[in-house]
């Protein structure tokens, strides 16, 4: 195939727009592929797509929020083979609708078990808490919370509206909070006795919510 | 707290630590701060999450920066016409240029990365939405049937050799414009839906890029994550739509038997 873009200067250019990206590209893969070579595979495959579609990037046009649109769509195509894991997410956001543990009832005395609860919390819990989250949600919560794009930047990576992005960043941290205290729990960071507290404040809210089911 | 503030915490408190606010608006929100303990402890709470997800996410250093530059500098390379001029065969690859800019001014610009026809984007959506059936079928003839004197085209249907299962037929329309949608399914494949748009299209030409499968023109696109393959039979545009990679949509298409 003859090709009249991809001369060296072209290949200068991108590099110099697109390589400052390549950290986050590569630990946002680590979070979407959840193993070392397939995301470098998939940040490879990345860059080779992005460079192919270059004279569609827009110049002077947000550069990271572009690489991650070819990252996600080829993570996505990829990732569509596996539909199983998908039908999960569906139940999976019922349930996190229904969750309120962080919103309760703040406490005047000091021992107030969230506070203390995301402060103390350590980094490998945090990452195996992303990483057990269905991937609609763990997308937009990689995008937000860890490469902290706006939501208009992810509406646009992910070619959905801001509402649907507000509603599933929302149900995505609340399942992935309910994911953090259990492992919290396991590893001690969290006494029981806090997160009996947290957890009777969540199931009193799920009762309240299926009451409220019962009723209508 | 009151309703009203769980409300508030939900839409507007974590969006006002996300960053999401005007200048303006942040000082309406932390005048309500001022004054409500409830929504100070959710911002505070909020916060103290955000600051344990950036803790946790530090950037793993990678072996990937040389890869990357290296794969595309052999990609510019390969790309690169200018190189052919440095071999023996540059009079033919100049015959070749030459061919290429006539074939160009010709039209023939055809390639996945050209905006896609909107003929196939409202088809991929269509396909996207899998709405109910009008008919199901599992038999091509009896589809085929009931689709004569519905549609002002005729249609043939395919028969697949293997790999996919009829299921029923649709009327819709795409780009407005009459259009049959056939719903297979892939036993095979975990049960994945697969798509045959049919549609007049009286345009000259097929999104993608042009392949030569089972003695037919097939063009190749994608559009909006999802895989089409397209051919013309009897001026009427048949168009399979699915998530399969490439290479499973072109076997597909190798097994389609038009009669």
């Amino acid at each position: 195939m003859l090709d009249f873009k991809h001369t060296d200067r072209t290949r200068r250019e991108f590099e110099s727009l697109s390589l400052d990206h390549l950290d986050a590209l590569y630990s946002a893969g680590l979070r979407l592929t959840k193993n070392e070579r397939d995301a470098e595979d998939l940040v490879q495959d990345t860059f080779l797509r992005a460079f192919r579609f270059f004279d569609k990037f827009e110049r002077g046009t947000n550069m990271k929020a572009w690489l991650f649109k070819i990252l996600t769509n080829t993570f996505i195509n990829k990732y569509r083979r596996r539909v199983k894991e998908r039908t999960v997410v569906e139940g999976a956001a019922r349930e996190a609708g229904n969750e309120r543990f962080v919103t309760r009832e703040p406490t005047e005395s000091s021992a107030d078990p969230e506070q203390y609860f995301f402060d103390k919390l350590l980094s490998d819990d945090v990452i195996r808490s992303i990483d057990q989250l269905p991937i609609d949600f763990r997308l937009v919560v990689i995008l937000a919370d860890l490469q902290e794009f706006s939501y208009k930047e992810i509406a646009e990576i992910l070619d959905c509206p801001v509402g649907t992005v507000m509603s599933r960043l929302y149900r995505g941290r609340k399942l992935l909070q309910k994911n953090l205290l259990g492992y919290a729990v396991e590893s001690g960071v969290v006494h029981a006795a806090q997160a009996m507290e947290i957890s009777v404040q969540v199931e009193a809210e799920e009762a309240e919510v299926l009451e409220l089911k019962r009723r209508a | 707290m009151t309703h009203e503030c769980r409300k508030l915490e939900e839409t507007f408190l974590h969006a006002f630590v996300d960053g999401e606010f005007s200048a303006e608006e942040n000082a309406e929100v932390k005048m309500h701060l001022a004054g409500c303990a409830a929504c100070t402890h959710a911002v505070r709470l909020h916060q103290s999450y955000k600051a344990a997800m950036l803790r946790a996410n530090t950037a793993a250093q990678h072996p990937l920066y040389q890869d990357v530059r290296e794969r595309l500098a052999e990609e510019s390379a390969n790309g690169r016409w200018a190189r052919a001029f440095q071999k023996p065969s540059a009079i033919a690859v100049a015959a070749g240029v030459v061919g290429a800019a006539v074939w160009f001014l010709a039209g023939g610009l055809r390639h996945p990365l050209f905006p896609a026809h909107s003929m196939i984007e409202d088809g991929v959506a269509l396909h996207a939405r899998a709405l109910p059936l009008d008919f199901t079928v599992s038999d091509p003839r009896s589809a085929q049937q009931w689709l004569q004197g519905k549609l002002d085209f005729g249609v043939h249907l395919p028969r697949f050799a293997q790999g996919a299962r009829l299921q029923g037929v649709r009327l819709g329309n795409v780009h407005e414009r009459q259009a049959a949608v056939v719903t297979y399914y892939l036993p095979q494949g975990d049960g994945r839906r697969v798509s045959l748009l049919i549609v007049d299209d009286p345009e000259p030409q097929l999104p993608g890029a042009a392949r030569r499968i089972a003695n037919r023109e097939v063009w190749l696109s994608r559009a909006r994550g999802f895989n089409v393959a397209s051919w013309r039979n009897d001026e009427i545009v048949y168009s399979l739509i699915s998530d399969l990679d490439e290479q499973d949509v072109l076997a597909l298409v190798q097994a389609a038997e038009m009669r």
